[in-house]
């Protein structure tokens, strides 16, 4: 997932008026993880419609709401933080926002917050981190599992070959790693606190999973599910 | 559902479609109703969630409170794939547990290229696909839907059908499968009492018995069944259940949109539409009732767009006020209007304003034939004249493109016929440079699809073309067509088959599982059609297509059919073959009543909609 900034949905023209612009944090989890960028921001625009809350739209041939969802998750993860920048054409009190919305969204998309995104709130653009819990399981736990993925992470450069639509190539995944924690949680099964660039560069978790594979194919687990937990700036602070 | 499955579902195509949890989707506690019904659509969820018919029936039984009625789809080959390997069960998306759970598996058969998909359903839900394989505490398996009308092509897998519109006999055969738990009664028993109901059809309660030359003899009932089973239909269409709160998918579908149906039956009698018989007599629903309904589904599911649909939409008569009346509505939402199966006589600038004022969406027309002599022989009542004012008022209203679709292998149809297709194209596509100028690029797309002679239809004793008579006249439309004309054609082979299947007599059930077993599935999908395949599955049966393809039958010959009543009679169907033959049109029913017999089908008090 290169150029993430690429993927958000922004439109030059007919933004809303300041007091309008919005921030949302949400959560999607369970089977809407599965969802994929593009039929949530469908899913998301149809939510808002039976909400009544009135998107503003864009002027022009093709209107379309100005709608915008900070560093797209791949199909399959989850997130406790995800977070939608949108504009409404009219005053609406934040704090009702997330019960009216939740009333109408699909199994596994909550709200959690809304706030008015006028007073010098910084844009997605400020974003360059995100935290991941991964959880890994083998049904036969290899001996000192987490001492070699410390180890694995802990040293010098990390090939890894992404591939993009462009074509394949290999990239040192070391810098964009900025924290890996590994916590034992009972036999056979290790959390992974990690925080991973999540900006103009950014990493996937699923490529740590596939530097596992390429350098210690030992350690490779059975199963493995990923949560997004945060976003946060290039100081390492929550981003909101 | 398990978990090893939840873990694959990221490394499958378009995984959101089979976990369900869309807005609207209905789930009931399963210890606290009597009946479970897996409503099964034997194609992808990305069709089967665009049929206004499975939005119906679904909402209708959910709305009784002792039936749960859950969706179950054909998995696409990586799902099936997958559950193969892993031997897990097909399964309903509402629970999550498997077909063999349910009660009953009601399948709708849109389509004769989806048979397949229904046998590898019930084997993968982990069922015999033969009804009479099926045990007492096996799920029933009902089927419907306009493939119904010639049950006997899947009659060997099917546990009873229902013939015609679904609304007031499904209600009734739930409340008789409520009976049947209650009472424990046998399988053998339940379908003895389903086949009293008026419009149910248990294939196992008939015998058929053959002549020398392959035609069937007789299809003999069993003491206590009905010679003949007579199709239902929704008596008040104004009155009758509508889904409201349809299920919004989290994945986009064909149809991502709310359906309104405007009417039923259609006026216009074209010789070749199975729907256009099948669906009579004419039941409108008004224009009120349809106005709020559009406005509660916009409410209910945030839709961007709004589909007036029926077999004929401009021969709705107050259709300009319904549009008017729902545009306010739209405006404020910004919602699109859109308007298929428009006939080109009657498409009017006043039509058209409505249709784009909020979003333009393709123009299609369907002249049907490139002759007026072949448009006479299929009744479809439209002039050369009508189709260029219908395009010329589009492209003066600032459409950049037609769509002209077209049949090839009708009845009568000579090189002539053919070639007044690209005549068409051409005048349509010279009009368009004229009227738009040369600023605009004008486009126009032929698409032609083959001939399928169809059951219930005037034309249902002709033969079909050969896929090479077809491949011929597709290489001569190409030829004949110049390079600024789109030509589209759909397949002459899957055409064939699907001819074959349409008039098959109940020894192609054979056919269809020895297909299935030989790898066959998603037909209906270019990319899974195998034409060698079924060719083998026909002649490990002793069978030819061309049997039920190609050939013509005799009017006195029984059809495999002939048991189940459209309530259409064959004395009309039959005026309206020697009309076709002479090369004459019949008056829509509008200008005059044909005596058809469909009106019979009403209640007492009631008449058909379609008179003036």
């Amino acid at each position: 997932m290169d150029n993430l900034a690429n993927h958000e949905t922004r439109v030059s023209d007919g933004r809303p008026a300041d007091r309008h612009k919005m921030r949302l944090l949400f959560e999607k989890t369970d089977l809407a993880r599965l969802i994929s960028h593009l039929d949530l921001m469908r899913t998301l625009q149809r939510a808002f419609a039976r909400a009544e809350l009135p998107l503003a739209f864009s002027e022009g041939f093709n209107p379309h709401p100005y709608l915008s969802v900070a560093r797209p998750l791949s199909v399959g993860i989850e997130s406790r933080y995800e977070l939608l920048d949108f504009g409404l054409s009219e005053t609406v009190d934040p704090d009702a926002l997330p019960a009216r919305l939740n009333r109408v969204l699909p199994a596994g998309v909550r709200v959690r917050r809304a706030y008015l995104s006028s007073e010098g709130r910084k844009s997605f653009g400020d974003i360059a981190w995100a935290g991941y819990e991964i959880r890994l399981a083998w049904a036969c736990p290899p001996p000192r599992a987490a001492d070699g993925l410390r180890a694995l992470f802990a040293g010098g450069p990390l090939p890894v070959l992404k591939k993009s639509k462009r074509g394949e190539q290999t990239v040192d995944i070391a810098p964009l790693v900025r924290q890996l924690t590994l916590t034992p949680e009972g036999e056979g099964r290790l959390r992974a606190d990690a925080v991973l660039a999540a900006g103009v560069v950014s990493l996937n978790p699923a490529h740590l999973l596939e530097a596992v594979r390429r350098h210690a194919p030992e350690l490779w687990p059975d199963r493995s599910a990923v949560l997004r937990v945060s976003l946060l700036d290039a100081e390492g602070a929550l981003f909101v | 559902m398990t978990n090893r499955l939840e873990e694959l579902l990221p490394t499958l195509r378009k995984p959101a479609r089979y976990v369900g949890g869309e807005y609207n989707a209905v789930v009931k506690d399963k210890n606290a109703v009597e009946l479970r019904v897996a409503f099964c659509f034997p194609d992808t969820y990305e069709i089967g969630m665009s049929h206004l018919g499975t939005r119906i029936l679904y909402g209708l039984m959910n709305e009784m409170d002792f039936v749960w009625c859950e969706r179950a789809f054909a998995p696409w080959t990586d799902m099936e794939a997958t559950l193969r390997a892993e031997r897990l069960p097909l399964w309903a998306l509402e629970s999550g547990d498997p077909l063999s759970a349910f009660d009953v598996l009601a399948f709708t058969l849109q389509y004769e290229l989806s048979y397949t998909n229904v046998l590898n359903m019930l084997d993968l839900g982990g069922l015999p696909v033969r009804a009479a394989d099926r045990d007492d505490a096996m799920p029933l398996v009902i089927a419907g839907g306009p493939c119904a009308f010639n049950p006997e092509p899947v009659a060997d897998f099917i546990d009873l059908f229902v013939i015609g519109e679904g609304e007031e006999v499904t209600a009734e055969l739930m409340e008789l499968f409520r009976a049947r738990k209650r009472g424990a009664w046998s399988k053998d028993e339940t379908l003895r009492r389903a086949a009293l109901l008026e419009g149910v059809y248990v294939p196992s309660l008939y015998t058929v018995s053959y002549l020398e030359d392959g035609a069937v003899a007789a299809v003999t009932p069993r003491p206590g069944a009905p010679a003949r089973v007579t199709k239902r239909i929704v008596q008040d269409l104004d009155n009758a259940y509508f889904p409201v709160k349809p299920l919004v998918p989290n994945t986009e579908v064909v149809h991502d949109r709310i359906m309104l149906e405007l009417f039923r039956g259609c006026i216009r009698g074209c010789r070749f539409c199975q729907a256009g018989f099948t669906t009579r007599p004419v039941r409108i629903r008004s224009a009120e009732t349809l106005v709020r309904q559009g406005l509660a589904s916009l409410a209910a599911t945030g839709y961007e767009e709004i589909s007036l649909t029926s077999l004929s939409t401009s021969d709705y008569r107050p259709l300009e006020g319904l549009c008017d009346a729902l545009l306010d509505e739209c405006r404020k939402r910004r919602v699109g209007l859109s308007l298929p199966s428009l006939r080109a006589d009657s498409f009017s600038r006043a039509l058209m304003e409505r249709v784009q004022s909020v979003r333009k969406s393709g123009l299609t027309f369907a002249p049907e034939a490139g002759s007026a002599r072949l448009r006479d022989v299929i009744n479809k009542n439209l002039t050369e004249e009508d189709l260029m004012r219908a395009c010329g008022t589009a492209f003066e209203g600032g459409w950049n493109h037609v769509k002209l679709y077209f049949m090839c292998g009708l009845p009568t149809e000579t090189e002539e016929d053919l070639a007044g297709i690209a005549d068409m194209a051409h005048k349509v596509y010279a009009l368009g440079r004229a009227t738009a100028g040369r600023a605009r690029g004008v486009g126009v797309t032929v698409s032609t699809a083959c001939f399928v002679p169809k059951p219930h239809t005037p034309f249902q004793w002709e033969a079909q073309d050969s896929v090479a008579a077809f491949a011929e006249k597709q290489a001569f439309l190409r030829a004949r067509l110049r390079k600024q004309i789109t030509f589209r054609w759909h397949a002459a082979d899957t055409s064939f088959l699907e001819g074959a299947l349409a008039r098959g007599d109940r020894r192609v059930g054979a056919v269809v599982e020895a297909a299935w077993r030989g790898g066959c599935r998603l037909d209906g999908w270019s990319e899974c059609f195998s034409p060698e395949a079924w060719s083998r599955a026909f002649a490990s049966c002793g069978l030819s297509p061309d049997f039920y393809a190609a050939r013509a039958r005799a009017e006195d010959e029984v059809l495999p059919w002939a048991h189940i009543s459209a309530g259409v009679d064959t004395a009309h169907l039959l005026r309206e073959r020697a009309r076709a033959r002479d090369g004459a049109a019949s008056p829509n029913c509008r200008e005059s009543c044909l005596r058809c017999g469909a009106s019979r089908l009403l209640a007492e008090g009631t008449r058909c909609d379609a008179g003036g």
